[in-house]
């Protein structure tokens, strides 16, 4: 096959025609670049999964979910809001889960994206949840509607913040999340690089059998 | 199903056949369209519904290159097809993924797209995956030509002759797409926007949709260049030969990992047509129009399967099988088959799986549905899916509920053979060039530390050793958090729970597993027909055939 100006094969996952510095992906395409990205930075492929899930529910509350995710991915193992999250998330039903007790997690990288964790915790629960960040308290009511959460955008990349985890006494309905699917381009550059360590390089053999067995042009 | 609790029909509960019998490749890979197949929900709807069509814009010159808008108004909303020509030389036709160029490229756009809207697209459409499309388009989608089939119609045409019926015949299409996109790739809509349309609640109606206002667009495209080139001793394609024609559609190892990625959705979609069968199975007797709606469907998947060819030999001997079964089938209708009797379906369907090969089962099995429609339509609502509610983990499960429900729904993976080379000799993984999903061979190829988990039978069989060493009364929470690579697998049995159909019951790295399996089940609820394998990951189908076009519908065809 003859070469081309435009050559995806070449171009390997980037999306052409930046324009300037930031560009519009859909919540699906958030997702799966969020998830390779989890499973490149090391996560198994469940919890890669929930990454991908909480990305795609943080740009539908209009925060810079990629750019969170990035973040929360760089942060120790320790400060990872990831598996903070899905722990809570686990242990929602559980003695020692934050239902039952408030739960504070001391040095978490990039809070927020404990929130959609929490959402399920609240819908898992039938109880709004309330994350306090010190500064700012949210309360989670459930996954659906997903609340606009763009205020907070100012409070993102947080690191070492202290987040205390309580069942909610006052339930206050927030209004519907915007989708935000914007994302920077050094942002999408280095997710990509995580998402493409989950790929293998092409060889000779792996291109003829991916084909068929005859000509296509008959 | 999602639709459980509200099942009219609690009776046919018993007719249905077990998950162990239908979730086998072998079986899956024999599957035939339905009623409940997916371009036939939107032909019905179409119909139902009035659905106008026109076709605002066709600027094309004599070699093909130019655009054309193909508009679809229901009810509520209009849709438009926006196809683009282009000339393309023969050595850059390629249906694989890595193609950078095509015949024809296309996207569907939600609602009718002005001046600018067509720039934009015309920028982007045309460049494929390398292009860029936006909220407003539902689908991207592109086409390459018969070549053969494709001259020869405009050959024809041009001198005022109608093309050779025995040529449409044999290959059924002008052209065959090679991908069509939806579900915000590229840009385009996320499934979520218009998934609370009515129109567009059932899986893959926006892709079906833009097919088939293609397929209009392919006999229109043949018309002009005959005109162009004959001029006034031109004519168009006689109405018997277009309703002949159908899409082509060229697809490879991309589709195979879909179903075994979306159980929820796999679980409803045969759910559905294994509850249609037992609805008919149900049934205490036969009417004379169900009889006679029977009779004409079993024709029709006989003529069907004549005019079927394939140059695969593995297609080619249960092509074999088919048509001799198909025989059978009519024969004991004619000689055997006690229609008066009590159950009459479910007494032809138990004759046929005790003596049938797959293809013919499978092939009885929509032939059977075809007339209850009053029955089963309905179940078409049960087809969608909200994978998200499905998505969340109960951490507070206990280990002994995590095994109960593996011994209940993954008992067919325990036996498997996992450890020996041809047990696991493959494995699937995305390529870097392109991302498209390949299969490997384990022992011969780099790149299985990189495997993608569609190995779901050995999967189960991890879990299981490892909550064999956890106390039955510990929750799954505390497994996740010491082994969380068992994540993904405990969330699929978690789903499966409730979903019976919901795994493949098979060994998908095995050396022995066939991906046109997986294709061709997810094509036929696509209703796919005339499916022709090209390789053992690799098949060529047709959609449509046979279909009325747009303009058919206002006069009353069929669908």
């Amino acid at each position: 096959m003859s070469e081309m100006a435009q050559d995806p094969t070449r171009a390997g996952s980037e999306p052409p025609d930046w324009a300037g510095e930031v560009m519009q992906l859909s919540q699906s395409e958030i997702t799966a670049l969020a998830t390779k990205a989890a499973r490149g930075a090391g996560l198994s492929w469940g919890e890669a999964e929930e990454a991908g899930w909480a990305c795609g529910w943080l740009a539908r509350a209009g925060l810079p979910a990629p750019a969170m995710l990035l973040r929360g991915l760089d942060a120790e193992s320790s400060a990872s809001p990831l598996r903070a999250g899905i722990r809570l998330m686990d242990h929602a039903g559980l003695p020692e889960g934050p239902c039952a007790l408030p739960v504070t997690l001391q040095d978490v990288a990039e809070p927020l994206v404990l929130v959609p964790f929490l959402a399920r915790v609240a819908e898992r629960m039938g109880a709004p949840v309330d994350l306090d960040l010190g500064s700012h308290t949210i309360c989670l009511t459930g996954r659906e509607p997903v609340p606009d959460l763009s205020a907070l955008r100012g409070i993102c990349h947080r690191t070492g913040a202290r987040a205390t985890i309580s069942v909610s006494q006052s339930s206050r309905a927030a209004a519907p999340g915007r989708f935000d699917g914007r994302i920077e381009r050094g942002v999408w550059q280095s997710l990509d690089a995580l998402a493409l360590l989950t790929t293998v390089p092409a060889s000779e053999v792996s291109r003829q059998r991916a084909g068929a067995q005859s000509s296509d042009n008959d | 199903m999602t639709c459980g609790a509200l099942n009219p029909m609690p009776e046919a509960a018993p007719y249905r056949r077990s998950p162990d019998t239908v979730m086998r490749l072998a079986r899956m890979g024999a599957a035939h369209p339905t009623r409940l197949s997916f371009l036939r929900q939107m032909l019905r709807r179409v119909q139902n519904e009035n659905w106008r069509f026109e076709r605002p814009v066709w600027e094309f010159d004599a070699r093909g290159q130019g655009r054309a808008v193909y508009c679809a108004i229901g009810p509520e909303r209009t849709y438009s097809l926006v196809a683009f020509g282009h000339d393309l030389p023969d050595e850059l036709r390629s249906d694989r993924v890595i193609a950078t160029a095509w015949d024809a490229t296309f996207t569907l756009f939600d609602g009718v797209p002005d001046a600018d809207d067509l720039a934009r697209l015309e920028r982007n459409v045309p460049l494929q995956e390398a292009g860029r499309v936006s909220v407003r388009e539902l689908s991207l989608s592109r086409a390459n030509k018969s070549v053969r089939l494709f001259d020869h119609v405009v050959a024809r045409l041009a001198a005022g002759q109608q093309p050779d019926a025995a040529q449409l015949a044999e290959t059924g299409y002008l052209m065959r797409t090679t991908a069509v996109y939806g579900s915000g790739k590229f840009g385009a809509a996320d499934r979520a926007q218009i998934a609370d349309r009515p129109e567009m609640r059932a899986p893959f109606q926006a892709e079906m949709l833009s097919v088939w206002l293609t397929r209009a667009y392919t006999v229109d495209l043949v018309e002009h260049l005959a005109q162009r080139r004959g001029g006034a001793s031109a004519v168009t394609l006689a109405p018997e030969l277009r309703r002949m024609l159908g899409v082509g559609n060229s697809t490879g190892l991309g589709m195979a990992p879909f179903l075994v990625r979306h159980p929820v959705l796999l679980n409803n979609w045969m759910m559905a047509r294994e509850e249609a069968l037992a609805r008919v199975r149900a049934q205490r007797t036969a009417t004379p129009e169900t009889l006679a709606g029977f009779e004409a469907a079993l024709k029709a998947a006989q003529e069907n399967a004549q005019g079927w060819q394939s140059g695969h030999p593995v297609q080619q001997a249960r092509l074999l099988e088919l048509r001799n079964g198909l025989d059978a089938v009519a024969a004991h209708m004619r000689d055997v088959w006690d229609r008066l009797g009590d159950h009459p379906w479910d007494a032809l369907w138990r004759w046929a799986e005790a003596r049938l090969p797959l293809e013919a089962q499978e092939a009885l099995a929509a032939a059977m549905i075809e007339p209850h429609g009053d029955l089963v339509d309905g179940l078409a609502d049960c087809m969608a899916a909200d994978e998200d509610s499905a998505f969340g983990i109960d951490g507070a499960m206990t280990v002994a509920r995590a095994r109960a429900l593996l011994s209940e729904r993954y008992s067919w993976a325990m036996g498997l053979d996992h450890d020996t080379p041809a047990g696991c000799a493959r494995f699937w993984y995305v390529s870097e060039e392109k991302l498209e999903p390949r299969l490997g061979e384990r022992a011969a190829e780099p790149g299985a530390g990189r495997e993608l988990p569609l190995d779901i039978s050995r999967q189960a069989v991890a879990l299981a050793r490892a909550l064999a060493d956890w106390p039955e009364d510990t929750p799954i929470a505390k497994v996740l958090l010491a082994q969380p690579e068992h994540r993904h697998m405990l969330r699929r049995v978690q789903m499966a729970a409730m979903r019976p159909y919901a795994e493949v019951r098979d060994n998908l790295i095995a050396a022995d597993v066939l991906p046109i399996d997986l294709l061709r089940c997810k094509l036929a609820f696509f209703g796919a027909t005339r499916f022709d394998p090209r390789s053992d990951r690799w098949v060529r189908i047709s959609l449509f055939q046979g279909a009325p076009y747009p303009q058919d519908l206002a006069a009353g065809a069929d669908t």
